[in-house]
């Protein structure tokens, strides 16, 4: 049997004691706690590095300890990080997500109120379709990213569209100044069907993609909305079968015959490709495709302008690819996040990261889209200072309004480009084609 | 009484004799067709990356023939072997790849030996559903599996998710159920007389499965390695699935989240990337199907 000696009880004693003094609070280096954030990889070379840079200026000052990851949408590694942390309710503290996959994990994200309305405030509105799925249930459950989140103009050859279509585009848009009032009210879809006549027969076919992928979903949508067509509203009626929608689709019908044959192939890369390699004369893209052409093919680069989408009888839209930043509820760090978030809103922050994406980025904020970044940016100078939204050009979220959920499906199905491969190059008709798209709606009404 | 007769003199049939030399030469061509067919059809796509990664960014973004290659360059291969990240992904590849090998190959062999031989009640039900378990999709599991991680993370305070190491736990879900059904058909196929006595000579389970099984089933342990590194060398799901760090990633997360930024393709370096990734596993069958064969020739027991 153990003894207990005087030497043991005063050594047990000491320790109990020293544990129970109150030792004098040491302010650690990450005091306010640790916070992992996954941001979108982004294509610009070096926006990557402004952001880290950004991100760490703010964390030293509010001692948080970061880690950053930049996660790549190749592949729907965003998606499945997403949805694999959303099940597993553990992961970053706030992540970054494209388009309607932040409104389809509304319940899981924290609410945004009480940053969005300083922001709005200081920076001027959000655009209605960005801002109807950033906001779900009347609350601000992401704020929308002032990195990485482009729109898809027109991406057009100024020598091709001026010689063989007669239209000057850098005179109808010039940069640093208003649209040709004239030249504007011209450039409509029946303009643009017959100018993609005239470039096909020349040889130069419209490099407008039907595929599956994000361009393609992306920049039909503003064409049957500006025709005032819609697939489902924002009550989630169906409302595929209209005359609208029919008459869009005839308008498809007319202009597949000037496109490639296999631009109902075609993914995210091959319209940029197009454009780069000199076939084409125009596609809808973010200045990615001009900003290669330039690296690669610098004669057919210094011809690239960036200007609106035509205009329909309803307006003239441009389908928005924003990303949103949301912060998981489970977070334990909520309130830092919060805080880098309002950090790399402000305006000097914004600044530097429109200038690192040599314009690529659009900022949500509606007082954030006088960056002399897009005045300078070239050869050609200017080019893509008419890619933000200017003038009537009204920044859209493809297929929004309809409920988030509905218009997920929609956008990951790519319903639309479905629907014009049925009554063009399937040999259906507008009717057949209409017809089918319902039947997908409502299935996907049961989502 | 008639007699059938036969007229002198009239029409007969020709009488053709076989010819094997013919037969075979005909047998040949008709095989060398088939096989040109098969390796046009399977060799066309890795001729057009060699040719892709040997051209500029520019050339592949111009409309010239894509079969041909005007100006060829080795920047490709000379910028992706200079780069950090990508011998980082190969590293990982290689370190993750041998590791999975060798834990599943362990199980692999002691599960099959104890299905197969060992024998124990319940034994056959296990070994189906040790096979089931393999139907089950990757694209079902990794949900589930994340969940796992994070909650061990929750309970034990490290952290799983994003480290290479974690696919060293999770591939051999992959590997085991297939590589453990593959070597209990080849135990099954090794005579009971061999390690009957074996076992009356004195010898223990370990000295039978060590000594008489793994010798005799090398071809199919050879099999299951190939198959298992192949798995764990090309998974695509679990490594974009719980590594995110680019310097966590393997070579085939690693070449399209790095390579592909956005919309912009670097065809030459993906190409490049892919054909260098192709060459580890490319190497090990050549070097592994010689062996194989020749244990398959050798035959499994001596008369």
């Amino acid at each position: 049997m153990r003894t207990l000696t005087r030497r043991a009880v005063l050594k047990t004693g000491t320790l109990v004691a020293a544990s129970t003094l109150p030792l004098p609070f040491v302010r650690r280096a990450h005091a306010a706690g640790k916070l992992r954030i996954g941001f979108w990889d982004h294509r610009v070379p070096g926006a990557n590095d402004t952001l880290t840079k950004l991100c760490h200026e703010w964390a030293d000052k509010e001692k948080v300890e970061l880690t950053i990851d930049y996660i790549t949408s190749q592949g729907d590694k965003l998606n499945l990080t997403q949805a694999a942390e959303a099940q597993a309710k553990s992961g970053h503290d706030m992540l970054t997500f494209l388009a309607w996959a932040a409104a389809a994990q509304a319940d899981n994200l924290e609410p945004m109120d009480d940053i969005m309305a300083p922001l709005t405030q200081a920076y001027g509105k959000i655009a209605p379709g960005i801002e109807y799925v950033a906001k779900q249930e009347g609350h601000w459950i992401s704020v929308p990213a002032c990195v990485g989140s482009p729109t898809l103009p027109c991406a057009g050859r100024i020598d091709l569209i001026r010689e063989i279509v007669g239209f000057d585009v850098t005179k109808a848009y010039p940069a640093g100044a208003p649209a040709d009032k004239e030249l504007n009210e011209k450039w409509t879809w029946q303009f643009f069907l017959e100018a993609s006549e005239k470039l096909a027969k020349a040889g130069h076919p419209m490099g407008v993609g039907f595929g599956v992928t994000n361009d393609s979903v992306s920049w039909t949508d503003p064409v049957i909305r500006s025709m005032g067509a819609a697939l489902v509203d924002k009550d989630g009626n169906i409302t595929v079968k209209s005359d609208a929608m029919k008459q869009a689709l005839e308008w498809f019908q007319r202009l597949v015959p000037f496109c490639p044959k296999y631009s109902f192939a075609w993914d995210d890369a091959s319209n940029n490709k197009f454009l780069i390699s000199g076939e084409g004369p125009l596609i809808f893209n973010p200045p990615s495709a001009w900003a290669v052409a330039v690296r690669d093919n610098p004669k057919v680069g210094q011809q690239i302008w960036h200007f609106p989408s035509p205009m329909g009888v309803k307006g003239r839209f441009v389908a928005a690819v924003p990303f949103f930043w949301g912060v998981w509820k489970f977070s334990p760090n909520k309130s830092a996040a919060k805080s880098l978030l309002t950090y790399l809103c402000q305006k000097s922050s914004v600044e530097q990261t429109v200038a690192a994406s040599k314009g690529y980025d659009i900022p949500p904020f509606s007082g954030l889209h006088d960056f002399k970044t897009w005045l300078e940016e070239g050869p050609p100078k200017g080019t893509v200072y008419n890619y933000v939204p200017r003038g009537d050009v009204e920044m859209v979220i493809p297929y929004s309004p309809a409920p988030a959920r509905i218009a997920n499906q929609i956008y990951a199905q790519a319903t639309l480009p479905k629907m014009i491969a049925k009554c063009t190059t399937q040999g259906q008709t507008v009717g057949q084609a209409i017809d089918w798209a319902a039947n997908e709606l409502e299935g996907f009404m049961r989502t | 009484m008639t007699t059938a007769t036969a007229e002198i003199g009239g029409a007969r049939r020709a009488i053709r004799h076989g010819s094997v030399s013919r037969e075979r030469k005909r047998a040949l061509y008709w095989s060398y067709f088939f096989l040109i067919l098969f390796v046009i059809f399977f060799l066309t796509p890795p001729l057009y990356m060699v040719i892709t990664s040997l051209k500029s960014s520019a050339e592949i973004s111009a409309a010239t023939n894509p079969w041909w290659v005007n100006h060829p360059t080795l920047d490709n291969y000379w910028q992706l072997l200079t780069q950090n990240q990508f011998l980082i992904f190969f590293k990982n590849s290689v370190v993750v790849s041998i590791c999975v090998v060798a834990v599943t190959m362990v199980i692999a062999v002691f599960a099959a030996f104890s299905l197969a031989r060992v024998g124990f009640w319940g034994s056959a039900t296990l070994a189906t559903g040790v096979f089931l378990t393999y139907l089950v999709p990757d694209t079902l599991l990794f949900i589930p599996l994340f969940k796992i991680f994070a909650r061990l993370h929750d309970f034990t305070g490290i952290e799983f998710i994003n480290h290479w190491w974690i696919l060293i736990v999770l591939y051999p879900t992959l590997t085991v159920p297939f590589c453990t059904w593959i070597m209990i058909g080849y135990f099954a196929s090794i005579p009971k007389e061999l390690d009957e006595a074996a076992l009356i000579d004195g010898a223990s389970y370990l000295q039978v499965l060590t000594w008489i099984f793994i010798p005799v089933a090398l071809p199919g342990i050879i099999a299951a390695t190939i198959f298992c590194f192949t798995v764990s060398w090309a998974n695509f799901l679990y490594p974009l699935a719980f590594t995110t760090s680019t310097d966590q990633l393997v070579l085939p997360a690693g070449i399209v989240t790095t390579l592909i930024k956005g919309d912009v393709f670097n065809w030459g370096q993906i190409m490049t990337g892919a054909l260098l990734g192709a060459a580890p596993p490319l190497i090990i069958y050549a070097f592994l199907m010689d062996y194989y064969i020749s244990g398959l020739t050798a035959g499994a027991t001596k008369g």
